[in-house]
């Protein structure tokens, strides 16, 4: 009897407990998942951010920025396949822009720099993004290295004359000693490297072609060609870079695989915006064909050029991994055709294709 | 017997009690929750519709500037959006490189219009296509061009938005070369 009258309070606490802790798992749960949602927003917000503020600057022909992030978050760019973003653990998204930074970044505050890309005409912006972890130490004896960091030269107001790399990024020059900590990305213009790559030192080396690099003589960008070497410590690789935008790009690029990622995606921009041109050469022949008896052939020559550059787009977007100069220079020598014959239709007062 | 069945019973009634206790508090937390959840669907339904707006006139300015569109003299950029190579994105952005482009503008709709000088009558509203480009009237037998174009299968927001622009139509009939006129840009984002 005494056993039954004892049931009910006994049972009742059983049930209690049990609803008690059914109740609170639901609350932790829930609290949980708000967290995790919360981080996820966060992400999101980051992505949104950075997208929005690329896609903002791709209008500038020259600009910086600092992006400041939510938190500190770690950003992947080209990883583990090019063309592609992630914030932490969001979802990654696909990007068609030519990003050239270290594949991994983790600031609060990112550094951003776009130049416009043309080759003869604008094909794209290049963005530049570091995350000040990263120091750049150029070296070099000629005027590009002075004009890359922006030293001031005697008689010259620094820097209206000439672009370099801005000051938001942590980039020295020569006399600078290293301070121990801190990676440093060397940079050695038309000389050879004098410091051995390591897992804090990161060697780079830029040939340019001739004298064209500098902004001596208000040269176009375009003519700016050169080859990049990377060097690791377990060997060096080496490719091309069309352009002064491209030769920024090696400077911040974390290695060959990074840089031939963009180099892919500044290519395919490249095909469709020459295509576009292609197609304009094509249709102001036919105007030209029926306003009058005859018609002007250089248009007729510009697009059979400027749809052999297609091919060869094609061909080189392919093998973007094996450029080598021969590639560059036939590139180059296309570009060179395509602006002359786009020159003769100005001299002769003939309405230009770009 | 009597004594069993009374205890039993107060047993049976303190379990009720608490059963009822239970219940109540379950619908109360759940009609807490489901309140929480609208409000919070509803913030975030308004949140996802700034972001999209934002986003529309990032893109409205990125667009004007890309060099698809985007007028150029002697390899210089120019403040204007040049009408034949709209003509051409018609060709390359929504046809054969579409693919490409979705990447870039998502699902959206773009858009140009002439609003300046108007059109009036049968050509307003009129897509100008390569047909339209041959004739003789153009450009005033049309006043429309379709950049790009990608609709969800159901649409439940659209965020439109648009920013005028100056037109260039490069080589058009002699009278007209080098001819500027004033349209919009329009851009349709879907959800």
């Amino acid at each position: 009897m005494k056993e039954k009258r004892g049931i009910a309070p006994v049972f009742q606490y059983i049930f209690v407990a049990i609803a008690g802790i059914i109740i609170l798992s639901f609350f932790v749960q829930s609290a949980l998942r708000q967290s995790n949602i919360s981080k996820e927003v966060g992400n999101i917000q980051t992505v949104n951010a950075l997208e929005d503020n690329l896609r903002a600057l791709e209008v500038a022909t020259n600009a910086n920025k600092e992006i400041q992030l939510a938190a500190k978050q770690g950003i992947t760019v080209n990883k583990p396949v090019c063309g592609v973003l992630r914030v932490e653990n969001s979802p990654q998204i696909r990007t068609q822009e030519a990003i050239f930074s270290n594949t991994e970044l983790k600031a609060d505050k990112l550094k951003v720099w776009t130049v416009s890309w043309e080759y003869p005409y604008r094909i794209m912006n290049f963005f530049f993004l570091a995350d000040g972890q990263t120091e750049y130490i150029v070296q070099g004896t000629g005027r590009l290295a002075e004009e890359l960091v922006g030293i001031q030269r005697q008689g010259e107001p620094c820097c209206d004359n000439f672009e370099f790399i801005p000051k938001i990024f942590n980039v020295k020059t020569n006399s600078y000693t290293p301070q121990s900590g801190q990676v440093k990305k060397y940079v050695f213009i038309n000389q050879e490297p004098t410091v051995a790559p390591a897992p804090t030192a990161e060697v780079l080396k830029i040939q340019t072609d001739g004298e064209k690099c500098d902004e001596q003589g208000n040269r176009e960008d375009s003519e700016c060609t050169g080859v990049v070497t990377f060097y690791k410590e377990e060997g060096q690789e080496t490719t091309v870079f069309f352009g002064k935008a491209m030769l920024y790009g090696s400077i911040f690029a974390k290695d060959k695989k990074s840089y031939d990622c963009s180099l892919e995606a500044a290519f395919e921009r490249m095909e469709k915006v020459t295509k576009v041109y292609e197609k304009r050469a094509e249709k102001l022949f036919a105007k030209d064909m029926q306003d009058q008896l005859s018609p002007n052939p250089t248009y007729l020559r510009i697009k059979e050029s400027l749809h052999t550059l297609i091919t060869t787009l094609e061909n080189k977007k392919i093998k973007v991994r094996q450029l080598t100069q021969a590639d560059l220079q036939e590139i180059a020598q296309q570009k060179e055709i395509i602006q002359n014959l786009n020159e003769v239709l100005r001299s002769e007062g003939k309405g230009q294709v770009f | 017997m009597r004594g069993k069945a009374k205890y039993s019973k107060k047993g049976q009634i303190g379990l009720i009690e608490m059963i009822m206790v239970i219940f109540i508090v379950t619908v109360l937390i759940v009609v807490g929750i489901v309140f929480y959840t609208g409000v919070l669907k509803q913030s975030i339904q308004k949140k996802g519709g700034e972001i999209l707006s934002q986003k529309a006139e990032v893109e409205l300015r990125a667009i004007q500037g890309m060099p698809e569109i985007e007028c150029s003299k002697n390899v210089r950029r120019e403040d204007c959006i040049d009408t034949l190579k709209l003509l051409i994105a018609k060709e390359v952005i929504d046809g054969e490189e579409k693919g490409y482009y979705a990447t870039i503008f998502g699902r959206k709709r773009v858009l140009v219009k002439q609003v300046y000088p108007e059109l009036q009558g049968q050509v307003e509203n009129q897509e100008c296509t390569q047909e339209k480009y041959n004739q003789e009237v153009y450009p005033n037998n049309c006043d429309t061009w379709i950049i790009y174009e990608s609709r969800p299968a159901t649409i439940t927001e659209v965020n439109k938005i648009s920013v005028p622009v100056s037109l260039y139509f490069p080589n058009a009939a002699e009278d007209r070369k080098n001819e500027y006129r004033i349209g919009e840009l329009i851009i349709e984002s879907y959800r």
